[in-house]
């Protein structure tokens, strides 16, 4: 049975800058090229079985440093589908390889490929002109060891079990399994749902009649040994091999056996399965680019630098603020501003892009130059969302691609400027990969986040509770694992913010753990509410009248929130005429178009606003998303408010509600069945309600900062 | 040395005044030399440090104060004592003792009378101008100079390395001798070079 669900393409971290068709005996097969400069890196699809999106974790990084260039192989993606056995031969796509080479305008590439079956090494061996340079990730040629399935492809095994699925009986009766059990074999390592699913969802943009039509045994599908003893010699350009020891698909002893013949390097990957690109992205791509001498190095290297001994730098900190929605980047100001105060000549640099940006540069804040390479995030969760709905768990799992593209932005960044301390904010790829590359950590590192544990909605039925824990699951062996690469951890709340819950079947429950491996900030509200003055001055700076009731409508940083905004704009009339005198302010944000919504007399409708906490503390009711930080502005300034959880956002029906509760705050509304009259409704009813929460505490900044200042 | 050791080719890493004589073989040798990394380069294509500047080598001085300590008629009356004065120019970053111990130590294992000859020899370097050895060198460059070099100014280095088409990596903070007080980075600057000259790894 299957359980993986196709899904459409993911937002990628680059997009080509020119794509095209080679045409060749009426076969016409899809290329693309990423970026500029020399030497061009060609990454070549293998069989047909997926294409050009399986390098979606190189191309980011390579294209920043170079000209990649990819193409689909023809029976998959955008290329043609032949339907004879004879144009699926290795030959044919050796030759689909070259003329994507002519059709792109490249003299010469460094050919870097994944599980070759011939055409890579016809490639190098015969066109030697055309490849400067040759890397085999996993090839699949036969040198010794077997390479081929355990059963002959027209057999009939008698059980559908293990390798018994590769026949073509099995492909007839359940291609998609089949699918599932192949790819399950390339990538053994534990928590790689995300690899198995990118890899069967590529298998499904093609149709199992395609491959059949090219498939007839893996005898026929790689080259012959023959064939490979007469190519290796004629290979003169340098190799190097790539292979993960624990490969169930082609034993490592395969990689080591061609890099041998070829008289190459071998990089064995111990404990990696058949697709290192994917899984372990970080470390094969510093391989590639080292092999093609794009990486760092005397050669790349700017005419003139300088490097500062170490008794003579300023202190210096990197921050990663997490741009999905604008909370992050208010309690992150004031962290940073309150450890600057704490650590004299402290410098603080932020990687970090829009909207958090917004935020930094209004305040004077230094952004990072190569903040501009980095994929951004708040367009990806915005491609993920739908009306008022942001599965926020698989739309991170499905920013994969960004992160690591991101993670490399981070990884070059701290290796051209040296750092005393890092501090991520809900800095996803800056957390995982180091956990995944322990070796990159180079200064001292602050994790923190104001939630803990992935959770599954339960319309997500059993698939999405075995994702959670399991993304739960790996987390919990990274840390334990390597329990001082998070030189601190600091949970934005207190323990009793922390949900009840469990991390899943046989993990600890999220608060034991939390309390155990977290230090507690105390919420940070990035401002404090005590500086705004007396409410009635602060109206009358703003414009709001005092026979007024201002109900001011707001949905954060990102873009999702357009639907609320027209839900609650139409409930504007009738709570009008419930609550006299009832002006309505909404505010857009920097990624809604205000021309976009329709408006009415007495409501304004404002792009981004600068100092949004200002309006909320003077406001009479304010609208908003379940996003923590609007939500606990709002408790802060002892605001009544409506908050709107988006469907199937895990934090904002889970975490943020349970903290609510925590202040006895906040009247949570349900989307999917509010209407206008009960939106209006329930404004009239909250609208200048006394409120008894409790306080929230105004030295989060502080304690944040001095658990931080530590380490400096 | 390069024929005794059987090496064909090299790339000749020099420290201060050996910058003249690398040079010169990078000129006059190009098929021996594969690239040329100077360290604190001692050469004529800036002006020296002023305080420098004033005293003569060769004549007597009214003085034993400071720069006038480098000077023959000084050496040969208080070589330890010019040894450890200009050392402790060399190495001007602090807690440099040890690095100061091992350099007076190989200073005393020559006499003053033959440093003098070597320094004499070091004029003789002047027959054809440095310029024009440094415009035949073909070979790539790296020049390592800290802004600190209280013996041969940053800017000389930022000249040999505009001269020579090479790159200049400035230390920022550190004095005459990155290789002894800062081993760390310049035997990773060093390597990095090298590797540039083997292609591709195979």
């Amino acid at each position: 049975m299957t359980t993986i669900v196709s899904m459409p393409e993911q937002t990628r971290a680059r997009y080509p800058d020119e794509e095209g068709y080679a045409e060749r005996d009426g076969v016409r097969v899809f290329w693309e090229r990423y970026g500029e400069g020399e030497p061009t890196i060609l990454l070549p699809p293998t069989w047909e079985i997926v294409h050009s999106r399986f390098w979606k974790c190189q191309i980011p990084y390579l294209a920043r440093h170079t000209r990649v260039v990819t193409f689909d192989p023809r029976g998959n993606g955008r290329s043609d589908r032949p339907n004879d056995f004879d144009a699926y031969r290795r030959r044919e796509f050796a030759a689909d390889a070259l003329a994507v080479l002519d059709a792109a305008g490249v003299d010469r590439a460094v050919v870097v490929a994944w599980c070759d079956m011939g055409e890579s090494l016809i490639m190098a061996a015969e066109h030697p002109e055309r490849v400067a340079g040759l890397v085999h990730i996993g090839p699949s040629l036969p040198l010794g060891e077997r390479v081929y399935g355990e059963y002959p492809f027209d057999a009939e095994p008698g059980t559908d079990e293990g390798w018994a699925k590769e026949t073509r009986g099995y492909w007839l009766r359940d291609w998609p399994a089949y699918l599932e059990f192949f790819f399950s074999k390339c990538l053994t390592e534990p928590h790689s749902t995300k690899q198995i699913e990118d890899c069967v969802g590529w298998g499904r943009d093609t149709e199992m009649e395609t491959i059949l039509a090219g498939f007839r045994g893996w005898e026929s599908k790689i080259i012959d040994p023959a064939e490979v003893a007469a190519l290796c010699p004629l290979v003169r350009c340098p190799v190097l091999v790539i292979h993960g020891t624990e490969d169930e698909q082609v034993g490592p002893s395969v990689g080591a056996a061609l890099a041998a013949e070829l008289g190459g390097r071998l990089v064995l990957l111990e404990g990696a399965g058949h697709a290192p690109h994917a899984r372990d992205p970080v470390k094969v791509n510093t391989l590639v680019a080292e092999f093609a001498g794009v990486a760092e190095g005397a050669a790349r290297a700017p005419a003139t630098r300088s490097w500062t001994r170490a008794m003579r730098r300023p202190k210096r900190a990197l921050y990663l603020s997490s741009p999905i929605g604008l909370g992050h980047a208010r309690r992150d100001l004031a962290i940073a501003q309150e450890l600057r105060r704490q650590v004299s000549g402290l410098e603080i640099d932020w990687l970090a892009q829009d909207p958090v940006t917004r935020v930094l540069e209004a305040e004077g804040e230094r952004i990072h130059p190569a903040s501009r390479h980095l994929a951004n995030e708040s367009a990806h969760i915005e491609s993920e969302s739908a009306e008022h709905d942001l599965h926020a768990f698989q739309a991170i799992r499905r920013m994969d691609e960004i992160l690591v593209a991101n993670f490399m932005v981070f990884h070059d960044v701290v290796r051209e400027q040296p750092y005393d301390l890092w501090v991520g904010d809900e800095a996803w790829e800056l957390d995982y990969f180091l956990h995944e590359n322990p070796e990159e950590k180079r200064a001292a590192y602050v994790w923190l986040t104001d939630f803990v544990g992935w959770l599954p909605m339960p319309d997500g039925g059993e698939r999405e509770a075995f994702l959670t824990a399991d993304y739960n699951a790996e987390m919990i062996e990274h840390i334990a694992r390597f329990p001082r690469l998070r030189d601190r951890a600091l949970f934005v709340g207190n323990p009793g913010d922390i949900v009840p819950d469990r991390f899943g079947p046989g993990l600890p429950t999220i608060r034991e753990w939390v309390e155990g491996h977290y230090d507690f900030a105390g919420y940070v509200t990035g401002f404090d509410p005590a500086s705004l003055g007396d409410r009635d001055e602060l109206r009358q700076r703003l414009g709001y009248r005092p026979d007024e009731r201002v109900c001011v409508v707001t949905v954060g940083g990102s873009g999702v929130g357009g639907h609320l905004l027209r839900r609650v704009i139409a409930a504007y009339p009738e709570a009008r005429r419930r609550v006299p005198g009832l002006r309505m302010v909404v505010v857009a944000g920097p990624r809604i178009d205000p021309a976009s919504l329709p408006t009415h007399d007495g409501l304004e409708v404002r792009p981004y606003v600068h100092g949004l906490y200002r309006h909320l503390a003077a406001c009479d009711l304010a609208v908003v998303q379940g996003g923590l930080t609007t939500c606990m502005e709002l408790v802060a300034a002892r605001r009544p408010f409506l908050y709107f959880p988006l469907a199937h956002h895990f934090e904002q029906s889970f975490h943020v509600p349970h903290r609510l509760r925590q202040y006895g705050a906040g009247r949570r509304m349900d989307f999917p069945t509010a209407t206008p009259e009960t939106i209006a409704a329930a404004i009239a009813e909250e609208i200048g309600r006394p409120v008894d929460y409790r306080p929230v505490e105004t030295n989060g900044a502080t304690r944040a900062a001095t658990l931080i200042a530590e380490l400096l | 040395v390069l024929d005794a050791t059987a090496t064909e080719r090299a790339v000749l890493v020099s420290l201060s005044c050996g910058a003249l004589w690398s040079t010169l073989v990078a000129a006059d040798h190009p098929r021996r030399v594969a690239g040329l990394v100077y360290l604190g380069p001692a050469v004529p294509l800036a002006p020296p440090h002023p305080e420098r500047a004033v005293h003569s080598f060769q004549e007597p001085l009214a003085t034993d104060e400071g720069w006038a300590k480098y000077n023959r008629h000084y050496w040969l009356r208080g070589y330890p004592e010019f040894l450890e004065y200009f050392f402790a120019r060399c190495l001007t970053e602090p807690h440099s003792t040890k690095q100061l111990e091992d350099c007076v130590g190989w200073g005393l294992e020559t006499a003053p009378e033959t440093l003098i000859a070597a320094v004499e020899g070091l004029l003789l370097c002047g027959l054809e101008r440095f310029r024009d050895v440094c415009a035949r060198v073909r070979c790539p460059v790296l020049v390592i100079h800290g802004d600190e070099d209280a013996i041969r100014p940053h800017a000389q280095g930022a000249a040999l390395a505009g001269t020579t088409a090479g790159r200049l990596v400035t230390l920022a903070g550190s004095g005459h001798l990155p290789q002894a007080r800062h081993p760390v980075k310049v035997n990773l600057l060093i390597r990095e070079f090298a590797e540039t000259f083997g292609g591709m790894p195979r």
